[in-house]
């Protein structure tokens, strides 16, 4: 294999990318064929979800030895538990919007970038209006999208209901509707970057939870895992709500929360909801701070199962449970708006810790203190921003030129935790 | 709120009718929760009292049923427990059954005697409609009074189909050949004429032994049905030996898969209880200490919910559990009587240990799989699209279950969960207990949307 | 009335409860106790379904209410067991995939 050397980094004091000593443990050698032969790699990704694999996949298109840890299967964790929505609408905005935006550019031809099949599909979203005050900030954003150049506009009940006859009209006022949003089906997404890192050199170990990221004087020089030490130049932490303990094995305290997510699907139903449909409710709470509320989003698949969501808390717990009062409230939720669905058979649950950061905006960059560790996780609208994710975060490694306006979701920003404010609910879908 | 009771059966067949009877004759109050509209579970099935007077040669009679009637026991009919959740103050019971039925119910102590399933043997053409379980056909023939087809051919292995066999031809129909992957068991008759207690249990197979020869049908050993073949269901069987050539091809409008039977482990999984992979049920099974508890304290299970043994060992199982959860509630349990349910239970365990040993589940079938064979019927994945994904690095059911969505139907993963596990760990030269299984999520069966309700409305 | 496959049922049928429900659109002769199963098994149908991805015909596979092989629609609910679900006098039963969901 024809390697690109890297390009010596700026955040790296005199640029010393040998291995460690030896501190008892052995370090692990990959000694199988290609870079693997008697090295080590340049990058280690921890985290097999979107995002991590993303980053994987750019850095070995990029020719940078990379391996990606998952503790679990790829698509494990949230990842592999969201609705598959590529949503627009919910966007942050300033740069969130102007990201997003860019990264949805890349969807039309995703599919034949990865050569593969990722089941996306452009069927529109709407966001359900449900009282004034939730109709003022949607007729905010849909100005805001607009004036982004984003066909998104706002609908009345009734029109609302015309692109939905399920909804029920008193579940409704209005929506926010979005007619460019689509989905896809995210572990489709998370192999494809799979398979074709792999085809550029990439290694991928599932199964292997990283107990630490080690860091030596202010650099981060590998990670810990049960198969052995494994020395890198650049340790890459994309693992979502897992990334708040993982860094603080390397002496970060991230700002990193989750709130956990419930969502079920039903058996295979005639037509029954072409859009993304979610409750506005989600945008009221983040304005009101609320900690505790049972949102609702709704997407049928095209073989025909509807996955109806979630009922969210902010928790301290990392857990994948489903519980006894999350199932019944989705089921209220969702009978009360598209009464349709009350004899459709549910035929399965999920829970899921969900990572957001308090001020609603990514944690992407360098650390202060830490070189050579970047952090990518709490995005809002994780699917979206995927492709673009993984490209910026290889180009930080590769040292490709940067835009200085990122400095706005540096990991080592300034921020009140304490301050939780209510989630979107757009990291779920 | 919902409503308290010390003790929640779930299941009414062999281990759960006992439960009940023995924890009621404890003084506990009882909640007895059946997912049919009759009691007996699968081998005290109840031919329906409008059939009765047709019903087949032999019924099977339990005293249970007149103990359970004269019993305090609440029986909750016809009624789906789709999830237990365990809080401190007990176990939440999730329930759907007819109007009335309770929706939730916050139990103390919970036995679990949720029986089993005919074990799923896929094959090419296994999805035709004609080919079923032989459990499937039993229970057309001996409750429904109605014949699966009038050319059946049963394939699979143990008792069972002789069984079948007899039912089917006592019926009407003509059972083209039964087939039993295993070699004839000589060495093992040999355990079982040395085992006390044996003939009477033998008796049924060699009744249904001299009613196939009377019809004329073949019993061949190590032959198993290669290939169901039809267009809108099945018209021909390719059959032959286990190994070698030697295939032919014979007209049937149905097929029998007898591969005996796989314990229902979802509802104990989805609650929380450990188990562990046992290499002769070819299963995984909860782990219970000697009162037949989970590693949840205050949740059993007994019968064949937690291995196969039949329907006698689940009924002392049944006992023993009731017993360990009246121990659990702190209530006087009689030494003695443990001490002879305990003497009972050893004894049709022996018992059951020397049909495992005659009729042991045949080796896996792996070799007749095609790469268009369909391995999950709900979702129709073939093994093809499964081998894919263990080309491109799954290890895992987990993991070949989230990219294929094989498991991910209506049933759970019931029927694929074990064949695709063994594919995955044969294809990848693990120990099937390596490939790990899927995570249990509640409902543990489809349940209608408004069902999940905590009150009906 | 479907009959050319009455001899499907194991007889005596003399003491049963004659009723008569609707398949597909056609009166038929069904039995007081029997399954939805029963009654398409006993006038020959052996499909009760076909798939959504493949249009596959499927029919009754475990008959014990586990695998959900045997859904058909009755009185307009789809996607209702077959094997578990008792008949009744005017029953409407579709195997054509139909249904008001």
């Amino acid at each position: 294999m024809n390697l690109t050397p890297l390009p010596p980094s700026p955040d790296k004091r005199g640029g010393d990318l040998t291995p460690l000593p030896s501190q008892g443990e052995p370090v692990l050698s990959l000694s199988k064929e290609g870079w693997r032969e008697g090295g080590s790699p340049d990058a280690v990704v921890i985290g097999g979800g979107l995002i991590g694999s993303s980053i994987a996949f750019h850095l070995a298109q990029a020719g940078v030895r990379t391996l990606l840890i998952e503790q679990g299967d790829l698509a494990s964790g949230a990842s592999g538990a969201n609705f598959g929505n590529v949503q627009v609408a919910d966007t942050e905005f300033g740069l969130s919007l102007e990201l997003t935006l860019q990264s949805y550019a890349r969807f039309a031809s995703l599919e034949a970038e990865l050569d593969c099949a990722l089941g996306y599909r452009r069927t529109g979203s709407l966001l359900l209006i449900e009282n004034e005050r939730q109709r003022a900030l949607m007729k905010q954003r849909a100005a805001m999208l607009q004036a982004a150049g984003v066909r998104a506009s706002l609908l009345t009940g009734d029109e609302a209901r015309k692109l939905e006859p399920h909804l029920a009209p008193d579940s409704l006022i209005g929506a926010l509707y979005n007619c460019d949003e689509g989905n896809l089906d995210p572990f489709k997404l998370v192999h494809a970057y799979a398979r074709r890192g792999r085809e550029r050199g990439l290694e991928v170990w599932t199964h292997t939870p990283v107990s630490g990221i080690e860091v030596r004087e202010g650099h981060a020089v590998g990670v810990a895992t049960p198969r052995g030490r494994v020395p890198a130049a650049w340790v890459i932490l994309a693992a979502g709500a897992w990334s708040r303990e993982l860094g603080r094995t390397a002496g970060l305290a991230l700002p990193v929360q989750w709130v956990h997510g419930e969502a079920l699907i039903t058996e295979p139903l005639p037509p029954t909801a072409r859009n993304a449909l979610t409750s506005a409710v989600f945008f009221e709470a983040t304005e009101t701070a609320q900690e505790q509320a049972v949102g609702f989003c709704l997407r049928q698949r095209p073989a025909g199962n509807v996955m109806i969501g979630e009922a969210a808390r902010v928790t301290r717990r990392l857990s994948r449970e489903t519980t006894a009062t999350a199932l019944p409230a989705i089921a209220a939720a969702a009978r009360r708006r598209l009464p349709v669905l009350r004899r459709a058979a549910v035929i399965r649950a999920w829970g899921i810790p969900v990572a957001f950061v308090p001020d609603s905006r990514p944690l992407l960059g360098a650390v202060d203190g830490v070189a050579g560790l970047l952090v990518a996780t709490g995005l809002k609208s994780t699917i979206i921003l995927t492709p673009l994710v993984g490209e910026l975060v290889a180009g930080m490694v590769t040292g490709a030129a940067q835009d200085p306006r990122l400095a706005e979701f540096s990991p080592s920003r300034a921020m009140e935790e304490e301050e939780i404010l209510w989630h979107s609910p757009s990291s779920v879908q | 709120m919902p409503e308290r009771t010390e003790l929640v059966v779930v299941g009414a067949g062999p281990a759960g009718l006992a439960a009940a009877v023995e924890a009621a004759g404890l003084g506990l109050a009882v909640t007895l929760v059946d997912g049919y509209p009759r009691p007996g579970g699968q081998y005290f099935k109840q031919t329906p009292p409008e059939l009765a007077d047709a019903a087949g040669p032999e019924g099977h009679p339990t005293a249970l049923f007149a103990e359970v009637a004269q019993a305090d026991v609440r029986l909750v009919s016809d009624t789906l427990v789709w999830g237990i959740f365990p809080e401190a103050d007990g176990f939440l019971i999730c329930l759907y059954g007819p109007p009335g039925t309770p929706r939730r119910l916050l139990a103390q102590t919970v036995v679990l005697a949720p029986g089993a399933h005919d074990r799923p043997a896929p094959f090419p053409g296994w999805t035709l409609p004609g080919v079923m379980t032989a459990g499937a056909a039993l229970a057309l023939v001996e409750h429904q009074r109605v014949l699966p087809g009038r050319r059946v051919l049963l394939s699979g292995t143990g008792p069972l189909q002789l069984v079948l066999a007899r039912h089917l031809i006592d019926g009407g129909a003509e059972v083209v050949a039964v087939l039993d992957a295993n070699p004839f068991p000589w060495t093992a008759w040999q355990h079982a004429l040395a085992a006390w207690g044996q003939w009477e249990r033998l008796g049924e197979g060699w009744a249904a032994w001299r009613t196939m020869r009377r019809a004329g049908t073949a019993l061949r050993w190590r032959h198993l049905v290669r290939r169901a073949e039809g267009n809108e269901q099945v018209e021909r069987a390719i059959i032959g030996p286990v190994q070698g050539g030697g295939a032919e091809t014979v007209a049937v409008d149905a097929i029998c898969l007898g591969h005996g039977f796989t314990p229902s482990v979802q509802l104990a999984r989805q609650a929380g209880c450990q188990d562990r992979y046992d290499p002769d049920q070819r299963a995984y099974v909860p782990v219970r200490d000697e009162w037949l508890q989970t590693t949840l304290p205050g949740l059993f299970v007994a019968g064949d919910g937690a291995g196969i043994g039949g329907k006698d060992v689940a009924q002392w199982e049944g006992r023993l559990a009731a017993l360990g959860a009246a121990r659990q509630l702190a209530r006087a349990v009689p030494p003695d009587r443990v001490a002879a349910v305990r003497r009972e239970l050893a004894r049709q365990r022996r018992f059951a240990a020397v049909l495992t040993d005659l009729f042991p589940p045949s080796a896996h079938l792996g070799s007749l799989l095609t790469d268009d064979t369909v391995l999950c019927r709900c979702e129709e994945i073939t093994v093809g699209e499964i081998r894919r994904t263990i080309d491109d690095g799954a290890t895992t059911l987990n993991a070949v279950r989230m990219v294929t969505r094989a498991g991910m139907g209506r049933c759970q993963g019931r029927m694929c969960g074990g064949p695709v596990a063994e594919l995955l760990a044969r294809e990848i030269g693990q120990p099937v207990e390596a490939v790990g299984q899927v995570t249990p999520r509640p409902p543990v069966m489809p349940v209608p949307l408004e069902g999940l309700l905590e009150e009906e409305t | 009335m479907f009959s050319s496959h009455e001899s499907l049922r194991i007889p005596p049928l003399t003491s049963r409860l004659p009723l008569t429900v609707q398949v597909d659109g056609e009166p038929v002769q069904a039995f007081a106790g029997e399954t939805v199963a029963t009654v398409l098994l006993a006038i020959g149908r052996r499909t009760f379904r076909h798939t959504e991805n493949t249009h596959a015909p499927r029919g009754i596979f475990c008959g014990m209410g586990v695998c959900f092989d045997c859904l058909v629609t009755v009185d307009g609910l789809p996607d209702v067991r077959a094997c578990v679900t008792p008949v009744q006098a005017g029953m409407v039963i579709d195997t054509r995939g139909g249904s008001d969901a």
